[in-house]
């Protein structure tokens, strides 16, 4: 491959070119109640091509590899026509040329367990969904693992060889009664270790007992609280709240923006440490070099509550006379990189839970997340279970809570960071620019904030 | 690859090849410029193998290795769910009206220009936005091959057109955009244009809105959201799986008179046509829901035979993966009012346009609860500025039932599904203080 890579490139005309090239297997296991819906697997070949000509930029993917020397021509020409035409050049801030394979270590690697074992150990999990009894009426298991050997060349001189692995699944228990329906899941994700699908029998008895006592839990009450909020969900705040903004695609050509987010501005209390780390290792996010052939970092983002740095492509690093953070991913070959985060994470602080719920007359307890969204300033985060919190105490469960914050004012409303901090991956991913779900993980301590809105009948 | 179907055959064995071939050219503008061009092409193949009864399922994008596909589905078949229905062996009739061959005609200069049009309109109301525009010609070519007999493909084409804008105002950012995506060619840009003007023009100036129930209107976009419920509720799986709520509710009248949504995958020059579904059975208009009452539920060959009833047609899928039920091209039929005397009407409320995680969560209850991204008060009849930094909340099957005030005469296809603007009454609206 590092030849036929090499040879294309040589003698091409253009500012930059890379060609990346991707192969892959995946494993993955679907049941819906009784029924294994799927067991199968898949292989994919394809690559891609992106040449830049004069702040043109041309990007080409293909499935067959003997097309390779046509598909970086035609890159080419579609960065010239883009390139005769613009007046602003696209630069890349320069890094170093790095010549380098990148092998896996894995704790107990999915490709060395059969398919059906596998797919016994999902069954049992389905089993003790299906005969907890009533209220639970469904089931709904998804697992993949995914293997995956990367090759990058650049006109630069860089070769790389990378292989990665991801894993995950979501264990779903669904219970119901009349035309009420309930929902509750475990997920679990690794990037080195089949073992974190394991022993997660407890966890799924937890999850039918939730779905069944989900019924009887009314809708919450809209309005504005102090919530506290697990790891999990904490996690999935730090990623929508904070993490999407770092990212400089959005910042690099918005100068109204960049005034706002000039380094060195105060967004959180002084406890608030926040960063994003390629560093992570057995975390899905984990990634030693990004799709740029960059390698990855860890790079602080907030601390004591200062904005002092953000995740960076080599393009929007050269336009803002930063350096490149290994932050350019592409969900497959054939997507260009763009910038994404890796595993992001609150760093603990030193509140314990019961100091954070004592003082909440009237508030929200939020566990696990069922996903979020962000514009960059609002965003929303869902969670998986609640409670309202009632004179210091956990009270009443209740249901459908989706919560909503802005940047601006959320972060310095975080009144305590707890002592519990972990790094929680999920079966799910990152969506961003049609590239989704992307392998990224979250690590964070319970959080207690102030005035978080939270919809629902008044 | 051509044989794989043969070679099934040869050993006893029930087989289907899926293929799917997809180029696209997008020509992308960021951030007030001419940035990228893109030519992603996927050439895909999904093999179904049914041995000793059993479902086996393989797939890849190399052409080469057809034994590697084949003895991946085999094995795969041996833990497969049973699969007892035949596959289909009839004859699609040709659909018309689905391919344009103006579409790969056009140059990448005209696309070029579309796309320049937009960011000019944009840039020339507020020189402060940051434009992006998208302008894709692609075509797909699907191609389903089975031992019955079965041997057909159709190649349908796709125009788009998109353009949007961040602002920022003060510390908001405002972020809007307007799109079209249909088989045929067609440079008109007048409505999305409209559109575009008309959010620059209300977006900066800010509002504030306080806690309450309101009489709101929602947009095809926040539709999308709003109905997800009842997708998820009818779809033929999630009855198969008893999830759905509305499993025993064939033939009950579950929502306001004026609710009707009807797949049409025949009607010209919409987004979502096929002869036949994604595993080979022919298509047909289907009511899922008329004048409020539940007729049918989307199906494929597995979820109708378990539930002992006839396949619908309605099999989609991806590239890479099986079969589930959905929609191909389904109208949720629109009313009589126009949106300008939707505004017009209503005193005190709020038109939401773009909602942010409304789609987390469990659809089943029919909850949906989002932040209003993009949404606007209206005071006297009159849009007066946008609202920010609250939550839209309301029960799909609630609300669906009793305050529907009514739908727009004007629809949007967004996906595969046309929705018109929904004007309901009484709907709760949580913000901040």
């Amino acid at each position: 491959m590092e030849d036929t890579l090499k040879s294309v490139l040589s003698g091409k005309k253009a500012d930059y070119i890379e060609i990346r090239v991707e192969e892959s297997k995946t494993d993955s296991i679907e049941f819906q109640g009784p029924e294994l819906e799927q067991a199968g697997g898949s292989i994919k070949f394809g690559g891609s091509v992106r040449a830049f000509v004069k702040g043109g930029v041309g990007f080409v993917s293909f499935n067959r590899l003997k097309d390779l020397e046509e598909k970086v021509d035609l890159a080419i020409k579609q960065a010239e026509l883009i390139g005769s035409r613009s007046s602003e050049s696209t630069n890349l801030s320069p890094v170093k040329v790095i010549n380098d394979k990148v092998t896996i270590e894995t704790i107990e690697d999915p490709r060395e367990i059969p398919l059906d074992k596998k797919i016994n150990l999902f069954k049992n999990y389905n089993d003790i969904i299906l005969s907890y009894g009533e209220p639970i009426s469904s089931s709904r298991i998804n697992y993949f693992d995914k293997y995956t050997k990367l090759y990058f060349a650049n006109s630069e001189g860089s070769y790389i060889e990378q292989e990665k692995l991801d894993l995950g699944g979501n264990i779903t228990a669904v219970a119901s009664k009349g035309e009420n329906t309930q929902m509750s899941r475990v997920g679990f994700g690794s990037s080195k270790d089949f073992g974190e699908a394991r022993n997660l029998e407890d966890n799924i008895k937890t999850s039918c007992k939730r779905a069944s006592d989900m019924l009887e839990a009314p809708p919450i009450k809209g309005g504005e609280y102090t919530v506290v909020l697990d790891p999990t969900l904490a996690g999935i705040f730090v990623h929508e709240a904070f993490g999407h903004l770092s990212e400089s695609d959005f910042v690099f050509e918005n100068p109204e923006l960049q005034k706002l987010m000039k380094l060195g501005t105060q967004f959180g209390p002084k406890e608030l440490n926040i960063y994003d780390t390629g560093d992570s290792v057995g975390s899905r996010g984990y990634l030693k070099y990004d799709d740029e052939g960059v390698q990855t970092e860890k790079t602080d983002l907030i601390k004591e509550g200062q904005l002092v740095g953000r995740l960076h492509t080599r393009e929007t690093a050269d336009k803002m006379d930063e350096k490149p953070t290994g932050s350019a991913r592409a969900i497959n070959y054939n997507h260009p990189p763009i910038c994404r985060m890796r595993t992001t994470c609150i760093a603990p602080g030193d509140a314990s839970f019961d100091d954070m719920i004592k003082d909440i007359k009237e508030g929200v307890y939020a566990v696990d997340a069922y996903g979020g969204q962000t514009n960059g300033e609002m965003f929303t985060f869902k969670a998986g279970e609640a409670y309202m919190i009632r004179n210091g105490e956990i009270a009443e469960m209740v249901r459908d809570v989706n919560l909503t914050g802005n940047v601006f004012t959320t972060l310095s409303n975080i009144e305590a960071i707890g002592n519990d901090f972990m790094i929680r991956d999920s079966g799910g991913g990152c969506g961003k620019g049609g590239q989704g779900p992307l392998p990224t993980s979250q690590g964070a301590p319970s959080l207690k904030i102030q005035k978080v809105v939270i919809g629902g009948k008044s | 690859m051509d044989d794989i179907i043969k070679k099934a055959k040869e050993k006893g064995e029930e087989a289907e090849l899926f293929q799917v071939t997809h180029k696209t050219t997008p020509v992308e503008f960021e951030n007030n410029r001419l940035k990228n061009i893109k030519t992603q092409e996927l050439n895909s193949y999904a093999l179904r193998l049914i041995k000793d009864g059993r479902l086996g399922f393989s797939t890849s994008t190399k052409e080469d290795n057809p034994e590697e596909l084949l003895e991946k589905a085999r094995q795969s078949s041996t833990f497969g769910r049973n699969f007892e229905p035949n596959l289909p062996e009839n004859d699609p009739v040709e659909l018309k009206d689905m391919y344009d061959p103006k579409v790969q005609e056009v140059p990448l200069e005209k696309l070029i220009e579309l796309g320049t049009e937009l960011v000019d309109t944009m840039k020339n109301k507020n020189s402060d936005v940051l434009a992006q525009a998208e302008v894709e010609k692609a075509e797909t070519k699907i191609t389903i091959k089975n031992t019955r007999g079965f041997d057909n493909s159709y190649t349908k084409s796709s125009f788009t057109i998109m353009g949007g804008a961040m602002l920022m105002v003060g510390k908001s950012f405002l972020t809007f955009g307007s799109f079209k995506s249909l088989p045929n060619y067609d440079p008109d840009t007048a409505e999305i244009k409209e559109e575009l003007l008309q959010d620059l023009e209300f977006g900066p100036k800010e509002v504030d809105i306080t806690s309450g129930n309101y009489d709101v209107i929602i947009s095809p976009s926040a539709m999308g959201d709003v109905f997800r419920p009842i997708i998820a509720s009818i779809d033929g799986q999630a009855v198969e799986k008893k999830m759905s709520p509305f499993r025993d509710k064939l033939e009950q009248k579950l929502f306001d008179d004026r609710v009707s949504l009807i797949d049409m995958p025949h009607k010209p020059w919409t987004p979502g046509m096929c002869p036949f579904d994604d595993e080979g059975t022919l298509t047909k208009e289907t009511p899922f829901i008329k004048e409020g009452t539940l007729l049918n539920f989307p199906l494929d060959l597995l979820t109708a035979n378990s539930l002992k009833m006839e396949p619908t047609g309605h099999a989609v899928r991806s590239a890479l993966s099986l079969p589930s039920p959905g929609l191909h091209n389904a109208v949720l039929e629109p009313g009589e009012t126009e949106l300008k005397d939707m505004i017009k009407s209503i005193d005190k409320g709020v038109y939401v346009k773009d909602l942010m995680g409304a789609w987390a969560g469990n659809p089943y209850g029919g909850e949906v609860n989002g932040n209003i991204s993009l949404g606007y008060l209206i005071e006297n009849g009159e849009i007066v500025g946008r609202i920010k930094d609250c939550m839209f909340s309301c029960n799909t099957f609630e609300v669906l039932k009793d305050q529907l005030v009514d739908f727009s005469k004007e629809s949007k296809w967004m996906g595969s599904i046309s929705y018109p603007y929904a004007q309901l009454e009484g709907v709760s609206i949580t913000a901040k203080g």
